[in-house]
């Protein structure tokens, strides 16, 4: 096309018959939706119709990339996907990293549309002009990592999304990964693909070419961030610790347990812990990076001497600890070593199965416990398993779930199907669940965060929870000054009345803002997480996107454009029936959260003031307001 | 450790590929250079995935490699070094 950036079209893919259909990308379509989550919405609009029964033939997963990805603009690597979610019936955007954004562009697309659903197992291999929908009888029952390995034998150069037992299965709570190292599809896309037979989705490295409008200006800009990121003064740490590097001098008070009610405390010997582990993981980490990221917060852990080798590792310091706390997945003894290889035993077999563990199954796991240490379940409900908090019985309620396998079977579907399938009132005790997800990082631990604000809104976690404002949006009481710093780079003026105050800012109203910058790397395919994303601004965003497609773009149109995504999202999920009844908070953040030494309550970003329903309702009020939202959404 | 060289004239690279990330960087780079586009088929150095490796990875050249360094300047993890070597009067 003559638009720089792009490959130029959109493959449709039937599995029920295995046609097959090139469309061309069409260029009012670009310069409207950008691409990226964008494009994707507008797809998922025209293609899935809203009373669409997830599991049916008629849902179309959706996978597109940005204008960037294909380029070396630093963290294009995103794949980003929607589909109709089995979990909840929602359309959940969500995206994941690997090289698979840019092989599939080299071959000459810029989206993806599967639909219908194969009459036996298959898997589906692009290669430029080769489209083929594979036999894949030999390949069905194989985790993802094994698929995986098994396809890059067959196909290598190569990028791959499997599915694993959990989404062959059609288990709602699902996940799937991308290259072993960046998970996507948290909302159940595993199970839709395994509804369709569709084992794995194969891109190799095309001849295809993806030309830009001014190179000069493009090699420039991305030689001016390079030299930012290059002079951060926590790169040269983070190349050696990976993501890990990030929270390594943080630990939680304690871990969320008992449904939400309770904190329990790390024992006092976590910090030491913790540190052994980093140095551990330091030690024995390789690099891995998704294509661009001079970052590399992807690794593979070794144990050499125990003859393992980990992925997806523990991305937060405290996951590395998980064994230590009584709240889940205890484990007696053991040194730093010991505890961090199950803890990345549990983790793999957690993705090797396809199960998304933090918005899912982690909350399920503590709410089916709760409910046997309450008497409302007991022996002849689970199948004769005792639900204790250890480890094993962790790992058994995995395997489970991942193979709808006796009492597992009831956990598969999520825990709003799992509470009224348990019945005896189990339904009452579902809480801190927001549209069929439970919200992680409990926000009586952390204070009131504009990220909050997003998983009430937005279904599905990834971008809502990402999109909120960078840094600030995850640990709270940043200063004033600080804050509108980072609202500048996103493209807000600082000096609007009705977002700031001298010494406080309006969360609901600046949410919004936030979500548009962030929501433009969900378009263009650029990574947001916060150590790669804190050296764009708005402004480069124009700049890089101008230089890119030749569409001379200010950060005022970009940020409109991304407005518009969310504005199409909202439709999307509102033509499913969703309404703002669903954006309510759960009514146990406004119950005290109780650890042995004191209790925590919801307070405010700035951890001032406590927050009442009415507060975060306004919060809520704000925000549809600034979005220019009705509260009942009505589709003109 | 594995390490691939590839010199001409007086310009060397040397590729450990051990400490490859597979980011693709340096692909993008080489086929940016050579056209000004982005062509991942046309670029003279190849980063490829060792197959049962375990995300391990494979740099080589093509014959066509003209030592340019443009890779090497652009690697993020040090897995391609540049040398040059003075010309002698």
């Amino acid at each position: 096309m003559e638009l720089g950036g792009y490959a130029g079209n959109i493959l449709y893919i039937n599995l029920t018959d295995g046609s097959v259909r090139r469309q061309p990308l069409d260029a009012d379509l670009v310069k409207k939706y950008i691409g990226g989550a964008g494009i994707n919405n507008k797809l998922a609009y025209d293609l899935i119709p809203p009373d669409t029964d997830p599991l049916s033939p008629q849902n179309t997963i959706i996978l597109g990339t940005g204008p960037f990805n294909g380029t070396f603009i630093p963290g294009a690597s995103q794949t980003m996907s929607v589909y109709k979610s089995p979990l909840n019936n929602s359309f959940p955007h969500s995206n994941g990293g690997g090289i698979f954004s840019h092989y599939l562009k080299s071959s000459g697309y810029d989206h993806l549309a599967i639909m219908g659903k194969s009459g036996k197992p298959v898997y589906l291999v692009i290669e430029d002009d080769n489209i083929s929908l594979r036999d894949a009888s030999d390949l069905w029952g194989m985790d993802g990592y094994d698929v995986t390995d098994e396809l890059r034998r067959r196909h290598s150069p190569c990028s791959i999304i499997p599915i694993g037992p959990a989404g062959e299965r059609q288990v709602a709570i699902s996940v799937t990964h991308i290259d072993k190292v960046g998970t996507i599809g948290s909302g159940g896309l595993a199970a839709v693909m395994g509804s369709k037979n569709l084992k794995a989705i194969v891109a190799c490295m095309g001849s295809k070419t993806i030309e830009v409008a001014d190179p000069k200006r493009l090699q420039k800009l991305v030689d001016e961030i390079l030299e930012k990121i290059n002079s951060y003064h926590l790169r040269a740490e983070m190349l050696q610790g990976g993501a890990m590097t990030m929270t390594k001098d943080w630990i939680p008070p304690g871990m969320v347990a008992r449904n939400s009610s309770e904190l329990i405390p790390y024992p006092t010997e976590a910090g030491d812990i913790k540190a052994q582990i980093y140095e551990f993981h330091k030690q024995n980490r390789k690099k891995i990076a998704c294509a661009t990221c001079p970052m590399s917060d992807k690794d593979r852990i070794d144990f050499p001497d125990r003859g393992l080798k980990f992925y997806d590792t523990a991305v937060f310091a405290e996951m590395a600890i998980m064994t230590v706390s009584k709240g889940l997945g205890y484990v007696r003894e053991g040194s730093p070593a010991d505890r961090y290889a199950l803890a990345l035993q549990y983790y793999d077999d957690t993705n090797r199965y396809g199960i998304d563990r933090v918005y899912s199954f982690h909350g399920l796991a503590d709410f089916v416990i709760t409910l046997y240490e309450q008497g409302i379940i007991n022996k002849s409900d689970t199948g004769g398993l005792e639900l204790d908090r250890n480890y094993e019985t962790l790992s058994k309620l995995l395997r489970m779930t991942a193979m709808r396998e006796g009492f597992g079977d009831i956990l598969a579907d999520g825990v709003v199907h799992a509470a009224k399938r348990i019945g005896k009132g189990a339904e009452e005790h579902v809480q801190n669940v927001i549209k069929g997800q439970f919200v992680a990082f409990d926000p009586r631990m952390t204070g009131f965060l504009p990220m909050h604000l997003g998983m009430m809104v937005h279904p599905g976690r990834t971008l809502p929870v990402s999109a909120a404002m960078g840094a600030p949006s995850y640990s709270p009481g940043w200063p004033i000054k600080q804050l509108k710093k980072q609202a500048e780079r996103c493209g807000v003026p600082p000096d609007i009345d009705r977002l700031f105050t001298e010494d406080s800012f309006n969360l609901g109203r600046l949410a919004k803002h936030a979500e548009d910058f962030f929501g433009l790397f969900n378009m263009l395919g650029q990574c947001h997480r916060l150590y790669i994303s804190r050296f764009y601004s708005l402004q480069t965003l124009a700049e890089l996107y101008s230089a890119v497609t030749g569409i001379n773009a200010t950060a005022a149109d970009l940020k409109q454009a991304s407005s518009s995504m969310w504005n199409m999202w909202r439709l999307l999920n509102a033509r499913a029936s969703f309404t703002s009844k669903d954006d309510e908070p759960p009514e146990i953040w406004f119950k005290p959260l109780k650890s042995p030494d004191r209790e925590y309550s919801l307070y405010d970003y700035f951890l001032k003031r406590e927050l009442t329903r009415k507060d975060v309702d306004g919060y809520l009020d704000e925000y549809y307001d600034e979005r220019g939202w009705e509260k009942e959404f009505v589709d003109h | 450790m594995n390490i691939t060289t590839i010199s001409r004239d007086n310009r060397y690279i040397a590729a450990d590929s051990s400490k490859c990330a597979g980011c693709l960087t340096c692909m993008l780079r080489c086929s940016f250079r050579l056209d000004r586009k982005f062509n991942l088929a046309r670029s003279r150095i190849i980063v490829s995935r060792l197959v049962g490796a375990e995300n391990e990875f494979d740099i080589s050249f093509t014959p066509e490699c003209d030592t340019c360094l443009i890779c090497a300047r652009y690697c993020s993890y040090d897995a391609l070094t540049a040398y040059k070597q003075e010309k002698e009067a």
